[in-house]
């Protein structure tokens, strides 16, 4: 198991934003996490990257415990997490923002190597390189906040709603890229509200509501439960 | 960084050596100005608009860069005085010993303050270091080893490099103020251009994604406090050597706290040029007024710059050098 979630409670003074949240994923698995606004699925990311601080339950990455530690530490660990609305730096170049994903890394050598691999998912990057991040179209900010989280190196990449304020030609493209990014061998947990494409991709899929998980499951099983059909898939 | 692509690393280079030469000419320019202004009373304007723009790109390193508001750089100045005017005063240690003192007590109080505000967000940490700055001009007013609020007064004595005492000539302050500004400003070119000068950037403008990204937001704050706050205070000690003469009030009231922000607001935060030009507008400004319209302690001068700044904050939020037309993509 790559992470392990277990009974995982998380409040924002005093209000509970997910309580009792268990959810694992197996190396190599795209998880989707789906749910309503509000329904926790944020905290849930937020909690695991370290930038929200769990009030009760465990998380585990590799073996490991890592509940309460710090969030820097978090991502060295090989854990990257791509905020909702992308959090860029905007007044930064496209290349000042890929690098900051790699300040990690001591040696140049290994702070330039995932650099190809990120072109390669999104070769628009290379060509707007030295242009400010706040300049970009929203897909192409997208593709910067994902590519910036890659430049970590991580194990699992965890991406808050990716598609948002995004054109809808290219929202395909970044869930092609997230079938290619687990193609190298990262692990990645998908939190999304169009959960029609996502449960395209996925392995397996959570639903969340009101901080709870009412459902989970594989993609397909998740796609036939009558509920969430009526509910997400309106069909 | 600039990465791969032969080119683009090609006109960083040539950006940068550039940037250097342009930095060059400009301090060697101002190292040879006492050449030309004879008259000691603007020599002095000099002094002081050099040392002002060393404090204020000191500022510009915690404000500027890692976008942590002080209020409170009087209190770093003024430590810096008092420990290079009692050091000196009392046990004869040179003024450029006492300086590198000031310098590292400034340092730990610097992260004193930090250390529990610089885990909290929003504006706790301007607001301490303007409480604390205030408790320590009146610690300072009531503690009888440092002089209370008599001060310490210099001893006497010949014109020396050694004790940095010269009875007339200004030109060994305008050059000590330089080398400072000159210090300050390598260290806030050379920091950003590395790996926590981008930490620093990334921190300002959206701290939960830089440590996303493994930045460390906490020690990136703590170390632009602690560079910030050892310039300055080395300041405070140049400044002491000039007065000869210190008290509380002047080397560490709030207006010094205000008077190391604001040039660098005004000539453009987060810039290795804005805090000299800001400087180069406010201080001449400022003692302009004060000898034309008269009376120190009125406060015209702090109406004036008060409405500078409120003019450029409403038409040019940037800052002055914003109005100087830039080259593409600069880094």
């Amino acid at each position: 198991m790559l992470l392990e979630v277990g009974t995982l409670t998380t409040a924002y003074q005093g209000l509970v934003a997910i309580s009792d949240i268990s959810l694992s994923i197996e190396k190599g698995e795209i998880v989707v996490v789906a749910g309503a606004n509000g329904a926790g699925k944020s905290t849930l990311l937020k909690s695991i990257a370290g930038l929200a601080h769990p009030r009760a339950g465990t998380i585990a990455f590799e073996g490991a415990r890592i509940e309460g530690i710090a969030g820097h530490r978090i991502t060295a660990l090989g854990i990257a997490y791509v905020p909702e609305n992308r959090r860029l730096f905007p007044r930064l170049s496209v290349a000042d923002n890929l690098s900051l994903g790699s300040y990690l890394f001591r040696k140049r050598a290994d702070r330039d190597a995932p650099l190809e691999n990120v072109f390669a998912l999104f070769p628009r990057l290379r060509e707007r390189l030295r242009q400010r991040a706040g300049t970009l179209s929203g897909g192409e900010q997208q593709m910067l906040a994902i590519g910036r989280a890659l430049m970590t190196r991580p194990k699992l990449l965890m991406l808050d709603e990716p598609s948002q304020g995004i054109m809808p030609r290219l929202v395909d493209e970044i869930f092609a890229a997230v079938q290619a990014i687990r193609a190298t061998g990262v692990t990645v947990l998908l939190v999304e509200q169009r959960l029609a494409e996502s449960l395209e991709i996925a392995d397996r899929a959570y639903v969340l509501q009101t901080g709870r998980v009412i459902l989970s499951g594989t993609a397909a099983a998740v796609r036939e439960d009558p509920n969430i059909r009526e509910a997400y898939l309106g069909i | 960084m600039p990465h791969g692509e032969a080119a683009t690393a090609e006109s960083f280079r040539s950006a940068r050596v550039r940037r250097f030469l342009v930095a060059a000419l400009v301090f060697a320019a101002l190292a040879l100005s006492p050449l030309a202004i004879r008259s000691v009373y603007l020599q002095n304007v000099l002094v002081l608009t050099l040392l002002y723009a060393a404090v204020s790109q000191s500022w510009n390193i915690l404000g500027g860069y890692c976008g942590q508001i002080s209020l409170g750089h009087g209190l770093y100045f003024g430590i810096g005085a008092y420990a290079t005017s009692v050091l000196f005063v009392t046990w004869g240690i040179l003024p450029w010993g006492g300086m590198i003192v000031g310098g590292v007590l400034a340092v730990a109080v610097a992260l004193l303050i930090g250390y529990p505000c610089f885990r909290l967000q929003g504006h706790y940490f301007a607001i301490a270091t303007l409480v604390i700055a205030q408790s320590g001009l009146v610690l300072m007013q009531n503690w009888d080893f440092v002089g209370a609020a008599r001060g310490i007064q210099w001893p006497f004595g010949p014109d020396s490099w050694w004790t940095l005492q010269f009875a007339r000539a200004k030109t060994p302050y305008i050059e000590v103020s330089l080398a400072l500004l000159v210090a300050s400003w390598l260290a806030t070119v050379l920091i950003g251009e590395s790996r926590w000068g981008y930490w620093w950037r990334a921190v300002k403008d959206d701290a939960l994604a830089a440590e996303s990204l493994g930045v460390e937001v906490f020690r990136s704050k703590m170390a632009a406090a602690g560079v910030s706050a050892f310039f300055t205070a080395v300041g405070g000690g140049v400044y002491a050597a000039f007065l000869a003469y210190i008290d509380p009030d002047a080397v560490m009231s709030f207006r010094f706290s205000l008077l190391f922000a604001l040039p660098a607001v005004l000539g453009g935060i987060g810039t290795p040029w804005g805090p000299l030009v800001g400087a180069a507008v406010l201080v001449p400004l400022g003692e302009f007024s004060r000898s034309y319209l008269g009376g120190s302690g009125s406060g015209l001068d702090l109406v004036i710059y008060g409405a500078l700044v409120m003019a450029v904050a409403l038409a040019r939020p940037q800052g002055l050098l914003s109005l100087v037309p830039r080259r593409r993509a600069a880094p």
